[in-house]
């Protein structure tokens, strides 16, 4: 059974100017101990998944169908219907969330020390001076110079990469199951996003966390990730385990995305705006496959008013594309 | 003291040259046939120091102040420093009362707009404070004053129309204190509804604003509970900008409401400082007007320590 498994989630906001679907029939599943990589232009509603997770996604928001099941000691719980109490006992409890900006997501009149602790007083019975300990052993982890000083420090005394450190330990303190981590390397320096990824990997290691990591960087899925989805306009449109991706991508958008990737050796951040064509926004999707517009291998006039379906290629390997395994393109290997 | 400085400087120059003098305002105007005959006037001007031009006399006046003097009031033949002392008092117990009633009203009644954000009750709640908000004081102690001194006479709930004090009460302190309650109710209801719709609606709109920040989200990411996030993390961070409107409201404590003073004729400073300008009545108007002055700077003064205490990106000593 997978520790988490979302079904067709359909997650729009209803704007005055109408309904705009950001993730229109998400399907996802993720193993225990195990990172999953979602990866996607900017715009294609990662983060609105990820928030929709938690049931985060604020008004004007709503989820309006699908599943979201949490494996819970042999059962799960559907997190799209829990009620108001057990989802804030899943939140920071089972699965914690590190934010794509560090800068502003620390409470500033708070000390850390006071806001790592809270994560801890919220989900278990424990004196002071334990949560205390508890933070300072996470601050620890995390690798943070002077770490019981700084449990004395507001988020202002702090540089980016310093409260993203933070962000990680309080996502940790209760040791969640799963980590959802939303781009968190995105705000920083480049040198400064390695020791974060290289940290997360680290503590992964130590606590056995699972970890969906979002991301524009394929650089660093091939790193860290054992499975990946790539995500197109709302929808999954590969998803695959990272090794099989890479080597035999399917999709026409992910061999897009590979073929654009910077050279190894090359800096790592280039984010994916390689692809001819605009990213389509939710409020505007194209008609039957919605990478149409863009793609090369688009036969006409299916493409155009066929919607396509995820398929299972190969085993374990999923593609939405109405000529996956067909198409005549250049392998990497 | 700079600022001190440059606002009595600019105030006294606008009132000396308002028309008008005290001896012909008070005299002449009350009753035209005590009107003086010009040479009384002049002998007057000169006692009074009026003969002066104004920068001049604003020299003398300068000097006195520094050496604690507030000097005499014209119209009223007193030293200024005692009329301010003799008016202090019931100010300050008016607008003390009504600033406390303001805030402990305000503040739960904008978290609870607040908490209830989307539902039909914050809307009622937004709407009746809007309607309150929009509604001028003047009108509303009017209505008060209609029903609780004219529909309400001879009942129990009759509330008295003005003043601070009524004839033919007992004797002892607790019927004297009884007497001065009673009298102060309508005038701190009318001051304090006033405020209080502003303050609500500020208290709610910021909350609106600090709910919408990133933090928020994390404190609901780590399981906090939807009071826990409005009260704990998002208050905490609303009281910012709340305490600083704190500090800013000193000077209003002691200058009172003139509106409020002058329609319940309450024997406050807001009413002593109207009629000192009617009655061209320098010293007073200069001495109401240092005394405001220190205050306010003293407000903004007690507002940045406030801040400090309650924000931890600003240090004291900046
Ligand atoms: N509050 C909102 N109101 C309306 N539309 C929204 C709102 N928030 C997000 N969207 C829509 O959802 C789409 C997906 O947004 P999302 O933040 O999930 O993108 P993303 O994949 O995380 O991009 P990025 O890489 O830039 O973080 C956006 O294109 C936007 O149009
Ligand atoms: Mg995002």
């Amino acid at each position: 059974m997978p520790l988490l498994e979302i079904k067709n989630l359909v997650t729009a906001f209803h704007t005055p100017a109408g309904r705009v679907p950001a993730v229109d029939g998400v399907s996802l599943s993720i193993n225990r101990g195990t990172t999953l990589g979602l990866v996607g232009e900017s715009g294609c509603g990662k983060s609105v998944t990820a928030l929709s997770i938690l049931r985060l996604v604020s008004a004007p928001g709503v989820i309006e169908s699908g599943e979201i099941l949490l494996e819970n000691g042999g059962s799960t719980q559907n997190l799209v219907t829990l009620g108001e109490r057990e989802l804030c006992r899943v939140r920071g409890g089972r699965i914690g969330m590190i934010f794509q900006e560090p800068m502003t997501s620390l409470n500033p009149v708070f000390t850390l020390g006071d806001q790592i602790a809270e994560a801890v007083h919220l989900h278990e019975k424990v004196s002071r001076a334990e949560a205390r300990l508890r933070s300072l052993e996470m601050l620890k982890l995390v690798r943070m110079a002077d770490p019981e000083q700084r449990l004395h420090e507001y988020p202002h005394q702090l540089s980016g990469g310093m409260r993203q450190r933070v962000m990680i330990a309080m996502a940790l303190v209760c040791r969640p199951d799963l980590v959802i981590a939303d781009e968190p390397t995105t705000a920083l320096d480049v040198t400064i996003q390695a020791q974060i990824l290289d940290l997360l990997s680290a503590v992964r290691k130590r606590l056995s966390t699972a970890i969906l990591l979002i991301t524009h960087d394929l650089g660093v899925v091939a790193e860290t990730c054992d499975e990946v989805a790539v995500m197109y306009a709302g929808k999954i449109v590969e998803r695959a385990p990272t090794a099989e991706l890479f080597s035999r991508p399917l999709h026409p958008y992910t061999i897009g995305l590979i073929a654009a990737r910077p050279t190894p050796g090359a800096s790592r951040s280039v984010p994916l705006r390689t692809i001819p064509g605009m990213v389509p926004l939710p409020n505007n999707f194209p008609s039957g496959c919605r990478f149409h517009p863009r793609c090369a291998y688009a036969q006409f006039p299916r493409c155009q008013t066929e919607p396509a379906e995820l398929r299972e290629v190969t085993p374990g390997h999923f593609v939405r594309c109405h000529f996956a395994g067909e198409l005549d393109v250049p392998q990497n290997h | 003291m700079l600022t001190l400085f440059v606002i009595t400087w600019i105030v006294y120059g606008l009132t000396r040259n308002m028309p008008g003098t005290p001896l012909t305002v008070t005299l002449g105007e009350t009753d035209p046939s005590r009107k003086l005959n010009p040479a009384d006037i002049e002998r007057m001007k000169k006692a009074y120091g009026l003969d002066k031009p104004w920068y001049e006399a604003y020299c003398i006046w300068l000097g006195n102040v520094v050496q604690g003097d507030l000097g005499r009031s014209i119209s009223r033949k007193q030293p200024v420093a005692t009329l301010i002392g003799e008016r202090i008092g019931p100010t300050l117990a008016l607008s003390g009362a009504a600033l406390l009633l303001t805030w402990t009203l305000a503040i739960p009644l904008g978290l609870y707009a607040s908490a209830r954000s989307g539902s039909p009750d914050e809307r009622a709640v937004g709407l009746l404070l809007f309607v309150l908000y929009s509604f001028p004081t003047f009108v509303a102690a009017l209505f008060l004053q209609i029903i609780f001194a004219v529909w309400l006479r001879g009942t129990a709930w009759e509330l008295p129309l003005f003043g601070m004090s009524g004839d033919g009460v007992g004797t002892g302190w607790w019927h004297r204190v009884a007497d001065i309650a009673r009298h102060a109710i309508l005038p701190i209801t009318v001051q304090t509804y006033g405020g209080l719709a502003w303050y609500s609606r500020f208290i709610h709109s910021t909350m609106e604003e600090v709910v919408r920040q990133d933090y928020i989200r994390t404190a609901r990411a780590k399981g906090a509970g939807e009071y826990r996030v409005l009260f704990h993390h998002a208050f905490r961070n609303t009281l910012i900008p709340l305490v600083t409107l704190l500090g800013l409201s000193l000077p209003g404590l002691l200058s009172g409401s003139v509106i409020v003073e002058q329609i319940f004729t309450w024997p406050g400073m807001g009413r002593l400082f109207f009629e000192s300008i009617r009655e061209r009545d320098y010293p007073t108007i200069m001495g109401l007007t240092l005394l405001f002055s220190v205050l306010t700077l003293a407000g903004q003064l007690l507002a940045d320590l406030l801040y400090c205490m309650v924000d931890p990106r600003v240090s004291v000593d900046s």
